[in-house]
């Protein structure tokens, strides 16, 4: 499993439990951390930069820790 | 507040151009106070020095015109010349009273050179045989005719008129003087200007016991030690903090000078003074002038607030008006271009950027939008996307229509 893509379901998972709004939150949170959400997938291959980048922004946008 | 927003940027130069305006505002009204205490302070030392001068001219007049008549009477001459003490008081005290109260406190003869002796005083008759050796007497000896000026005496700085007293060969059998005090001027002066004024006398040209002594006769304070280098000699205020001076009254110009300005409790004053010579020429004192402006330094405050006042109103409206302008011009549409890109990135393909107007802004949306639609495109041909997020139809349509 691609640790990138846990991250994403995290991130889904709490933009669902907390009823926010899904297109919006995954949009700062792709711009703030560089990376699409949608190209995440299980396949997606982890580098340490792009990790760390993306729970920098999840904390920023979402507060949680990933 | 974020400080790198525009917002903020207007909001700091429009306080910053509030407050220069207002800055700007205070300055200009301090300005054109001074200027205007200034001048009127000016016109107060000048006008008073014109005023003295013309009751000066005045009362030289009248009293030589008194002085002229009286000689005319043949039993005052006569007198005059027999050195008749007695017969002169006779024929001359009737008058003095109605002469005081014109404003002719001094009035003697004097027994011509080479001794020159006062023979009698009109107002002081029990006071003669002293010689006064004065810079008038030495002009009536060398002249033989009317002499007029300000001259220092036992009795007062006055004004005086002095002339010889013809005895029956047309020769000189004495001298009559007659002067005013120019104490008097100033209540004259004050009634006419409303100024306050004070006669300042150098001491240079005074001894301290005569002034003592003075002091006692004309029934006032002896305020020798008030000042280092001057006397009150009269004033027409109660107050002698007015009169602070600690210049050289021998250095005050003959046209006059203005000193400082200053307050005492609520009222703001001007000053100035211009000397006061006496007939040989020499700065025997000043003439103080204290003018009040309270109404107008009133006047200047009460404009300066509401000036203040509305100036920072208008700014505070304009500022409201331009942070609305700029709202609804700019922020807003660069918020809604900044929600739709959130959105995009956030897999929103289907919002689009309404172009909203042809202006800066407007050209922005517009290519921003096509910033947007060729992004779908290229979304919609990233295999890992088609596997996971579809892209609508009616996004892929709009961007291969565009």
């Amino acid at each position: 499993m691609s640790q990138l893509n846990d991250m994403k379901i995290k991130i889904e998972e709490k933009i669902k439990a907390d009823g926010l709004d899904a297109k919006d939150i995954k949009g700062k949170i792709g711009l703030k951390s560089g990376k699409l959400l949608a190209f995440i997938s299980p396949t997606t291959a982890d580098d340490p930069e792009s990790i760390a980048k993306l729970r920098q922004a999840a904390k920023e946008v979402l507060n949680i820790n990933l | 507040m974020k400080w790198n927003t525009i917002r903020t940027k207007v909001l700091v130069a429009l306080g910053i151009c509030l407050m220069v305006g207002a800055g700007g505002i205070l300055a200009l009204m301090r300005y054109s106070f001074e200027h205007n205490a200034r001048a009127l302070s000016t016109e107060a030392v000048s006008g008073a020095q014109k005023l003295f001068g013309v009751l000066e001219a005045r009362e030289i007049s009248k009293m030589t015109a008194v002085s002229e008549s009286l000689l005319s009477n043949p039993q005052i001459r006569d007198a005059v010349a027999a050195r008749d003490r007695n017969r002169l008081l006779e024929l001359t005290a009737p008058l003095y009273p109605k002469f005081k109260s014109e404003g002719i406190t001094n009035w003697f003869f004097q027994t011509p050179e080479p001794d020159m002796v006062v023979l009698l005083r009109l107002h002081n008759p029990t006071k003669f045989g002293d010689a006064l050796n004065r810079f008038m007497d030495k002009e009536l000896v060398r002249t033989h005719g009317i002499v007029t000026g300000n001259e220092l005496a036992k009795a007062g700085f006055a004004v005086r008129v002095a002339q010889p007293v013809p005895d029956a060969q047309g020769g000189v059998a004495g001298y009559m003087e007659m002067g005013e005090e120019l104490g008097q001027f100033i209540h004259t002066m004050k009634a006419q200007t409303g100024n306050d004024y004070g006669l300042l006398l150098s001491k240079k040209y005074l001894d301290r016991q005569f002034w003592a002594d003075s002091s006692k006769v004309w029934k006032r304070r002896n305020n020798w030690d008030d000042n280092p280098t001057f006397v009150v000699a009269d004033q027409t205020t109660a107050s002698d903090s007015i009169f602070q001076f600690d210049g050289d009254l021998a250095a005050v110009p003959g046209e006059g000078r203005v000193l400082e300005r200053f307050k005492k409790a609520d009222s703001v004053f001007v000053r100035g003074l211009f000397p006061i010579r006496d007939a040989a020429g020499n700065t025997v004192g000043a003439m103080f002038v204290v003018h009040d402006i309270s109404d107008l330094y009133l006047e200047m405050n009460r404009t300066q607030t509401i000036l203040v006042l509305s100036t920072c109103i208008s700014l505070a409206i304009g500022a409201v008006l331009i942070l609305l302008l700029l709202s609804h011009l700019v922020f807003r549409r660069l918020d809604h271009i900044i929600m739709v890109a959130t959105r995009v990135v956030g897999g929103d393909y289907d919002t689009e950027i309404r172009v909203s107007s042809e202006d800066e802004v407007g050209q922005f949306e517009r290519l921003f939008e096509q910033f947007r639609r060729v992004f779908v495109d290229v979304l919609a041909h990233v295999p890992e996307l088609q596997e996971g997020e579809q892209i609508p139809e009616r996004s892929r349509a709009a961007t291969q229509q565009s």
